[in-house]
């Protein structure tokens, strides 16, 4: 019993000391973020601001359009992640369930679009959306996401863990597919479609080089654009951008507090053997 | 019944053209790569432009860094609606100049008195090839050398009298680093217009006048990166680039360094120390780069636009304005009035160590200026970093840049 308390004592100092390593940089910020300028590279450094500057938050919340900039990155992400999970859910399916001609070759140049770099896609897309009329819109920072490759291999992948039974019971009770697909897959799969959501809502919402592109009018720019504009090729205003910085990082730690426990469900019920 | 339709949309289309005729202004971008600091003063000079007259609205875009820019830029162009006017760093503005996407502004400089060309100090109009004016200077800025007064105080030299030449610059590392351990006298890295300015200093070149043959493996580009690698490995200078090692500059534990004269202000408010400004350091002749940017001028754009675009930019490299400008931001102005205007003056008796990036001109250079060089400089600096910490000599380092940098002239010339 001892040594069993021992034994996790040593366990949690280590999980604590990893804990603040992996924390180090995010505190790093929140010192920064409230330091007076001219004591960001004093050595040795400081980890506690001799006063704390609450006026960072203020001058960088005014520095940029920030509100606007924070509401566009909340609604594309969202929009985005809403849209690719009921596109993907649906093709995911397909894959996993439905028989159908030359399903596997479809599925594998589904997964070899993957291999192409985004930066590549860049001229082609912005071509695209130019065409289309969408520079300045909405449209041109959804519509270009709304399917994923990977969130539709990551989510048939789940989907294919169903036990096969499951499906013909449903089809011998007179289920279609779209009610086993809703009633059935999707909330059997959560964790799997709150992981992709989760990837997919960050990637989003850490995309710089798409918004720049797509966008000139501030009107439909994102925070990441946003934070940018704290540095110059010779300059950077430090304790600005890492307020700025922690304001941005806030949504995402709400949302992660949010689907969190599900995350954990997914990593319980893999360990579960029938 | 249709007659009837027709006859009125004739006249809702004849209306329509009226208006339009009637009040429109013509309506241009400029895209620029200033982060908030210092693109309110360029914002402010829009407003101020598009207030005084009504022909021209122009709207300013943030465009993100200057690579960024060229990027957005790039995807622009491929689909056909670039902005009227740009704003370009010297470097990366040689793939537009190369690639037939901009209107070089010599066409109506040669057209228009207005440009004043007499007025800028001609070291300033890097954006220049074969003779052609492609852009005028926006924010110029050269490569200057930042010291530390409190460690020359320490380490007992005068801090009114820094080291002219790079052997007075090894003398005084030697006393600095002394100084016990974690002190450099400099911090040496290979940025893209310092690599530059260091094949100069000792007498060579970087490029051929006609940027086909690659020169920066000569003796002397062998004897500056050797005298580099010398005080690195004697622990006399810190060695690296980077948001970590420039960040070293202002600890107070680096003697010198080699910033641009941009970064004056910024010095100034994150060094602990009494900062002091010095002209680069030579060996066999005073060098510095020109680095910064210039505006530019898209082709695919109506001729309207072309008019509205050349007057906005008369406007804007006016005396009065880019040098207000410049004052703003800490970058350099380009014209001599401004120069001597006597707010300028006033700046100068303020703060003299704004004047030593001035003081430069006469011996500074315009940077390679075509469309393979951007990826060539890396190529250089890469060579720079194999011979000083990557363990080859500097001359088998840099014959390796030139074959390299040979491929990829080879590659853009088709």
């Amino acid at each position: 019993m001892l040594r069993k308390r021992e034994n996790s004592l040593v366990v949690h100092a280590v999980l604590i000391l990893i804990c603040i390593a992996m924390n180090l940089p995010f505190i790093w910020m929140l010192s920064t973020s409230f330091k007076a300028k001219n004591e960001t590279f004093i050595y040795p450094p400081t980890f506690f601001p001799k006063s704390l500057q609450w006026g960072n938050y203020v001058a960088a919340w005014n520095a940029i359009p920030f509100g606007r900039f924070l509401f566009n990155s909340v609604f594309v992400s969202t929009a985005v992640t809403v849209g690719q999970l009921l596109i993907c859910t649906l093709a995911a399916y397909a894959f996993a369930w439905i028989p159908f001609k030359g399903k596997s070759w479809l599925f594998y140049a589904f997964l070899a679009t993957m291999m192409v770099p985004f930066e590549m896609l860049v001229i082609p897309n912005y071509v695209m959306i130019r065409k289309l009329g969408w520079t300045d819109t909405y449209t041109a920072l959804i519509a270009p996401f709304l399917a994923s490759a990977f969130t539709i291999f990551l989510l048939r992948q789940a989907f294919m863990q169903l036990p096969g039974e499951l499906h013909d019971a449903a089809t011998i009770d007179g289920c279609g597919h779209t009610r086993y697909l809703f009633s059935i897959v999707a909330p059997l799969s959560k964790p799997a479609l709150l992981t992709a959501g989760m990837f997919t809502f960050l990637g989003q919402w850490n995309d710089y080089l798409w918004p720049l592109i797509a966008t000139n009018r501030p009107e439909y720019r994102t925070v990441q654009v946003g934070l940018t504009m704290f540095q110059s090729a010779w300059q950077t205003e430090w304790t600005h951008l890492m307020a700025a910085s922690a304001i941005v990082t806030i949504p995402i730690i709400i949302l992660y507090a949010f689907v969190q426990k599900y995350f954990v469900e997914g990593i319980a019920t893999t360990g579960i053997k029938g | 019944m249709s007659k009837r339709i027709l006859a009125i949309l004739a006249c809702v289309l004849l209306m329509a053209s009226m208006g339009v005729a009637a009040q429109k202004a013509t309506e241009i971008e400029i895209w620029y790569s200033l982060g908030a600091a210092y693109s309110a003063p360029l914002e402010e000079l829009i407003t101020k432009y598009n207030k005084s007259q009504n022909e021209v609205f122009v709207k300013g875009v943030y465009a993100g860094s200057y690579a960024s820019t060229t990027e957005k830029l790039l995807a622009a162009v491929v689909a056909g609606n670039p902005p009227a006017l740009a704003q370009l760093e010297q470097m990366l503005a040689g793939q537009f100049v190369d690639n037939g996407s901009l209107i070089p502004l010599q066409q109506f400089i040669d057209k228009d008195k207005g440009f004043n060309m007499a007025d800028y100090i001609p070291e300033m109009l890097t954006a220049k090839k074969n003779g052609i004016i492609w852009g005028l200077p926006l924010n110029p800025s050269t490569l200057v050398m930042y010291y530390s007064k409190d460690l020359f105080k320490k380490a007992g030299l005068d801090p009114n009298k820094p080291p002219q030449t790079w052997d007075e610059v090894y003398a005084a590392s030697k006393k600095i680093a002394a100084l016990g351990k974690g002190y450099y006298g400099i911090r040496l890295y290979a940025g893209d217009w310092v690599v530059e300015a260091a094949i100069w200093q000792w007498g060579g070149d970087i490029v051929s006048a006609d940027n086909k043959k690659m020169l920066f493996n000569s003796k002397e580009a062998i004897e500056a990166v050797t005298f580099w690698k010398k005080m690195v490995e004697e622990g006399l200078a810190l060695y690296g680039e980077g948001r970590e090692a420039s960040d070293q500059d202002f600890a107070g534990k680096v003697g010198m360094t080699l910033r641009s004269s941009g970064s004056l202000t910024t010095m100034i408010d994150s060094c602990q120390y009494e900062v002091g400004v010095a002209r680069l350091p030579y060996s066999k002749q005073r060098a510095t780069a020109i680095g910064g940017a210039n505006i530019f001028m898209f082709a695919g754009i109506s001729k309207a636009q072309q008019e509205a675009a050349v007057k906005f930019v008369k406007f804007l490299t006016a005396s009065e304005n880019q040098g207000l400008w410049a004052a703003n931001t800490g970058y350099m102005a380009a014209r001599k009035s401004a120069l001597e205007s006597p707010e300028w003056k006033k700046l100068f008796a303020q703060d003299p160590r704004m004047q030593v990036t001035y003081t430069q001109l006469e011996y500074s250079r315009p940077r390679p200026l075509f469309a393979a060089y951007p990826e060539i400089n890396t190529i250089i600096r890469e060579a720079f970093n194999q011979a000083i910490i990557g363990g080859k000599t500097p001359k088998a380092a840099l014959d390796e840049g030139v074959k390299k940098a040979e491929a990829v002239l080879k590659d853009y010339s088709f």
